[in-house]
């Protein structure tokens, strides 16, 4: 499950940055994908609340400090 | 006392002096101690003031981490509503009002001396983060009442910055340090500033004040390239200082965040953003920017736009009330929010060219959209900026007619061969830091200190480094 939420997350990554070829590590960080910013930031979480149909608090949000910490949350969410 | 002045350097110096002499268990005395030196030196009462601000907001943070999550919220926003009124009563009446006195002690309370001392606008906003943070849990607060003393009043940071967090810095006390690495690399990133202010920002500083200021009737190209030398001004002015605040932390052993990334290469308005006052970017987007879009994120891309134009405007309060500061915030609204409405058009134009050639055209326009926002930031009235604008956008007019009279002579404040080869020189040096930037800031960060170039900087500040007419920091007023 973790890998098929992975898979979906890469996509919307690839949507959101504009770039196909973004493949994704769990360690990735703001630092190692070209346009992660403030601004970028929230547009991933709406669309990620969008396609998963699910919410993160403000904290979650905040708390995220790399790509696995994100799908954790994700898979978390999707089990309840 | 200001970073570049001698009685400076020596307080830096006998400070160092004792603290390398002293047990370690001194250390923490000796550093307030020289903080309110720095401090006392301007005035007494700045020192007063600072001490119970600091106290307050310790106690404050002390409640809200102690109590339960329905009464924290008094504490919190009284805290929040006690910083925002400081800020407000010794920052914006002063503006108003030529100042507020209060005379209700032997001591004159005159509001101006505050805030050009204590920087209560960066002041002003780290109590806030370190109140919020406390309140939302995510910071220890086993902070000691001297230990928080130490964190708010340590001299290199108190004037304009960078700002930073309780966490960040006191975690820094007790680590093991090299002390000759710190001083090296610190002396080095002290010497860089020192050049940086002193031959760039403050040669340039009598050319801008010229055009801004005294001269009316100038033609668009001449306005324009006065313009660029302000943009270049605040550049070398601002780093300059937070360079000369990161070497003296570094000297005494405190490591403070980086403020400035090569700014001036920014290749659009949101990368400049990522590189320019980062510390200040960084608590807006945090404190501000996220909270907001967050709760608008529903609105898709207009809650965005929304949250980036009341951030910018927030940003244009704290630099001051007034037109000229609300314009130029607006104008890198409008800049972020265009970036973002045009990004997916912007990638596939982006497709037809070399990506080195759209980094060149990306710096280009970037640099003339920050350049033509600083116009409100510099002008000293909302009709000045206009008049600017007008004179840069005259396109009838753009072209000086007589060379020498109408561009050389305006611009090098002279039209002596005295006055142009000052412009020339001045020219010279900031162009070639800036193209050589990277490689002289990596030379100069790395531990080996290198006595060659330390040599040729501290040269060059002699020779060319203007030690007269100082100028005062630009970014002392915030």
């Amino acid at each position: 499950m973790q890998e098929q939420i992975k898979q979906e997350v890469q996509a919307i990554f690839r949507k959101v940055f504009l770039n196909p070829e973004i493949i994704l590590l769990d360690k990735n960080t703001a630092d190692d994908i070209d346009g992660w910013d403030s601004l970028t930031h929230l547009e991933l979480i709406t669309e990620m609340e969008t396609h998963f149909n699910l919410h993160f608090t403000f904290d979650e949000v905040m708390s995220f400090e790399n790509v696995g910490q994100m799908i954790y949350c994700i898979s978390k969410k999707l089990v309840k | 006392m200001e970073f570049n002045t001698i009685s400076y350097l020596i307080l830096l110096f006998s400070i160092l002096v004792l603290k390398v002499l002293l047990p370690e268990k001194f250390k923490i005395p000796l550093l307030i101690f020289g903080s309110f030196v720095f401090i006392a030196s301007k005035n007494i009462e700045s020192l007063i003031v600072l001490i119970c601000l600091s106290t307050l907001n310790y106690f404050l943070a002390k409640n809200i981490a102690f109590s339960n999550s329905k009464k924290k919220v008094i504490p919190f926003y009284l805290g929040i509503l006690f910083n925002l009124s400081a800020l407000f009563l010794f920052k914006y009446f002063e503006q108003n009002t030529q100042g507020l006195s209060f005379s209700f002690t032997a001591i004159n309370f005159e509001s101006s001396s505050f805030i050009f001392l204590i920087g209560l606008s960066f002041y002003t906003l780290q109590n806030i983060a370190y109140l919020i943070e406390v309140y939302h849990n995510r910071t220890t607060n086993n902070i000691s009442w001297i230990n928080y003393i130490f964190y708010s009043s340590f001299f290199p940071k108190i004037v304009s910055g960078p700002i930073i967090l309780p966490q960040e810095f006191l975690t820094q006390i007790h680590k093991e340090r090299s002390l000759s690495s710190d001083i090296k690399t610190g002396a080095q990133r002290l010497i860089i500033g020192l050049f940086k202010k002193m031959v760039i920002a403050d040669r340039l500083a009598p050319y801008v004040h010229y055009n801004f200021d005294l001269s009316d009737t100038n033609n668009g190209l001449t306005a324009l390239v006065a313009l660029y030398f302000f943009t270049f001004q605040l550049y070398f002015d601002f780093s300059g200082y937070t360079d000369m605040a990161i070497g003296s932390a570094k000297m005494l052993g405190i490591d403070i965040k980086e403020n400035f990334q090569f700014p001036l290469r920014a290749a659009s308005v949101t990368d400049f953003w990522r590189r320019w006052h980062i510390s200040l970017t960084s608590w807006l987007t945090k404190y501000v920017f996220y909270p907001l879009s967050y709760h608008l994120r529903n609105l898709k891309i207009t809650g965005t736009l929304l949250a980036i134009t009341v951030t910018f405007i927030i940003s244009g309060l704290w630099h001051g009330l007034g037109f000229n500061f609300l314009l130029y915030a607006l104008c890198h609204a409008l800049y972020l929010c265009i970036e973002l409405i045009t990004k997916k058009s912007r990638a596939r134009f982006s497709n037809y060219f070399s990506s080195s050639l759209n980094k060149l055209i990306g710096i280009i326009i970037t640099f003339n959209l920050i350049s033509l926002s600083f116009i409100f930031f510099r002008a000293k009235s909302l009709d000045k900026s206009f008049s600017f604008l007008n004179s840069i956008f005259s396109f009838n007019n753009f072209l000086p007619s007589n060379w020498l009279n109408d561009f050389v002579s305006k611009l090098a404040i002279g039209g002596d061969l005295e006055s142009q080869f000052n412009l020339y020189i001045t020219l010279a040096l900031t162009i070639l830091f800036l193209i050589f930037e990277k490689k002289i800031v990596n030379a100069f960060l790395t531990e080996r200190f290198k006595w060659r170039y330390a040599m040729i900087f501290i040269l060059m500040i002699f020779l060319f480094g203007i030690f007269k007419s100082r100028e005062q920091f630009i970014y002392i007023q915030f």
